[in-house]
This record gives C-alpha cells, sequence and structure tokens, in this order.
C-alpha cells in the first residue's frame, strides 16, 4: 500500500533514538517515521476514544495533531477520557490533553481548539491536516466532518462505539463508501450520553490510531472498504465489505 | 426456515440480548425478518428499526450471510442465514 503524499522530516539524533523500536518495523523503519514526522492529523473530540486516538499519535511522533474539543472536565469524563485528570475538574478539556500530550511527547506540535466540529470551523481544520479522525458523540458533528473530508478528498478514519461494542472503518472519499453512504440520515434515537467501558474506547482507540499511522506510512492494509465490528462481550472480531450507496448525497451527487 | 438475527451494539442493549432466532416463511427476505423480528421485540428496539410509520429505519446496516444489503433493496434469506444487523454508535 502507499502511504499519503506527505513530505518526509529527517529525524534528530534524539527522536532516531526515541522511536527506535517502531522503526524497526517491517516496511516501516527510520522512512515510515519520517512520514509521520511530516503528518498532520486532526482529531475531532479527545475524549475516551479520541483521546486515545491523539495519545498513541503523540507517541508514535506524528508531527502535528489538531485536537478539537470543546467544554470542561466533569466528573462522568473520568472512566475513559485518560487525557483528563481529577486534578483538573471544572477546567478547560483541550487544555488539559494538551498538557498530558507534551509531557509524553514534547517533540510534536499540539493545536489544541477549544470548539467541537461546526459548520463554521470544519473546512479550515480539515484544510490544514492530511487526515482526520472522527470521534465525535453526535452525528451532527460527525456528518459535518464527514461532508468536509469528501470535498477536501482527505482520508477519515472513522471510529465509534457503545457499552462493550466497537466499529472502525478507513473512508477514502471517491473509493470507498462515506459515512452518508452507511448512514443516509441522523439516528432518531441517538443520545450523546450512552453506556461504555473505558476498556473499549481505549481498545477502538489504539485501533483508530493504528489505522491512522498505516495511512500516512503506507504499512500493512487499511479497513478501506470495510468494516471491523468488535463484542469485547464475547472477544468476537469481524471484518465486513461495505459499499458505495447510489445516489449518496455527500459522495455520489 | 430459520434464520439468526444478530444485533449489534446498541440493538442489542435495546432488544436485550444480542443474538435471535426466527422461523420464517421460504422466500422471506432480511426484510421480512427484521419486520418479523420487531413483533417479538421490545418497544425500544423498534424504535431503533421502525420509523413512525412503520417502515424500514434507512440508517439501519444489514448484513446477510456478511454481505451488506440497502434497506431499500430486498434481499432473499435460506435456511440458516444471519442477519446482522447494527445502528449508527459514535465516540464520546
Amino acid at each position: 500500500m502507499d502511504g499519503l503524499p506527505i513530505t518526509p522530516q529527517p529525524l534528530t539524533d534524539e527522536e532516531r533514538a526515541t522511536y527506535e523500536w517502531q522503526t524497526w518495523v517491517s516496511d516501516f523503519g527510520e522512512e515510515g517515521q519520517e512520514k509521520l514526522k511530516g503528518a498532520s492529523v486532526l482529531i475531532s473530540r479527545i475524549g475516551g476514544l479520541g483521546g486515545t486516538v491523539a495519545y498513541q499519535l503523540a507517541a508514535a511522533g506524528v508531527g502535528r495533531l489538531v485536537l478539537a474539543h470543546a467544554g470542561d472536565i466533569k466528573p462522568s469524563d473520568l472512566n475513559r477520557q485518560l487525557l483528563m485528570t481529577h486534578d483538573q475538574l471544572g477546567k478547560s478539556r483541550i487544555e488539559s490533553a494538551q498538557r498530558r500530550l507534551n509531557e509524553l511527547n514534547p517533540r510534536i506540535e499540539i493545536v489544541p481548539v477549544a470548539e467541537n466540529i461546526s459548520q463554521e470551523n470544519v473546512a479550515s481544520l480539515v484544510g490544514e491536516v492530511d487526515v482526520v479522525v472522527d470521534c465525535a458523540p453526535l452525528f451532527e458533528e460527525r456528518f459535518l466532518l464527514n461532508r468536509e473530508a469528501v470535498v477536501q478528498s482527505k482520508p477519515m478514519v472513522e471510529c465509534a462505539m457503545y457499552e462493550l461494542q466497537a466499529q472502525l472503518t478507513t473512508i477514502i472519499p471517491g473509493e470507498t463508501p462515506c459515512l452518508a453512504c452507511l448512514f443516509p440520515e441522523a439516528p432518531p434515537a441517538w443520545k450523546r450520553e450512552f453506556p461504555v467501558l473505558g476498556a473499549v474506547s481505549g481498545t477502538v482507540g489504539c485501533l483508530g490510531a493504528a489505522e491512522t499511522i498505516k495511512l500516512i506510512a503506507g504499512l500493512g492494509e487499511t479497513l478501506a472498504g470495510q468494516l471491523l465490528t468488535m463484542d469485547l462481550r464475547t472477544m468476537e472480531f469481524a471484518r465486513r465489505r461495505i459499499t458505495r450507496r447510489a445516489g449518496c448525497a455527500v459522495c455520489d451527487s | 426456515m430459520n434464520v439468526k438475527i444478530q444485533c449489534f451494539a446498541q440493538l442489542a442493549h435495546a432488544a436485550g440480548a444480542a443474538d435471535h432466532e426466527l422461523e420464517l416463511s421460504e422466500g422471506a427476505t432480511a426484510q421480512d425478518a427484521l419486520r418479523a423480528f420487531g413483533r417479538t421485540t421490545t418497544k425500544e428496539a423498534c424504535a431503533l428499526l421502525f420509523t413512525e410509520d412503520g417502515e424500514l429505519q434507512p440508517t439501519i446496516l444489514l448484513f446477510l450471510d456478511e454481505e451488506p444489503v440497502l434497506w431499500s433493496e430486498p434481499a432473499n434469506a435460506r435456511d440458516g442465514s444471519n442477519l446482522f444487523v447494527a445502528t449508527p454508535i459514535a465516540g464520546g
């Protein structure tokens, strides 16, 4: 698989030492690491799911992370939102996330945006990155991000979860189904708050991060055109082919 | 014929269980199976599967024997078929 058209950035000796174990990965090497350093990724919401994506991408050395998430930390965030801490309750989520990620990896650039994805900011946020990762709880935001990723031909890693189940796919505009192909309308009974274990958001977040790294570096096979579902209650994982919807209002109009 | 309904995530939660079995007439479609399932499952699951007019929700994701099926295009089931049904879920 070819990676994304990203200009590789040379590594310093200190970075070579930091990322040594992953540069030993077959088909990744220093070339893959240089592509990660040259890459930028937008993560829509950095809660339980997106926060894990951000943590893994920061540790892996993705050069620039644009994080969009509004609001302040609540007690009910703390079962899963690993970038948020008890001592920051009532304070800005995005500032807590930035601090934690900078502590983890001071070599990378964190761009904190204290807003959720909206009609007003979506074009500029998508426009400044190579890959988009969708982790938002509200379908209004997910559909906005999907539409803009299709318009700007940016790949989007699509992550979702509920209770002990989760799903993941990678959207390549013009090649694979987009989110509106799968779900042409907003769901009638979705609520922003739902049951979930932190271990589930962590699992799918790690998988979303792995998918993003693979896309950037051209490593292995992605979930383009496939839906991965997982049930951590039974530990059943399945991968199913998904197809574009003729007449899709977003990607076939 | 016997058809297995496999509910995923939010739908499994609403239906009280992930796995269900139905006895259907020969020639039944995936959509027929869902309508039959609607007659046996909970109100909460029905709210996810059907519109107020009783039509299938466009937002449901169907796989019949692992192959994708559009809610609007009837697909024939067979004895032993597995119908995987998911409703939209998100992050948080």
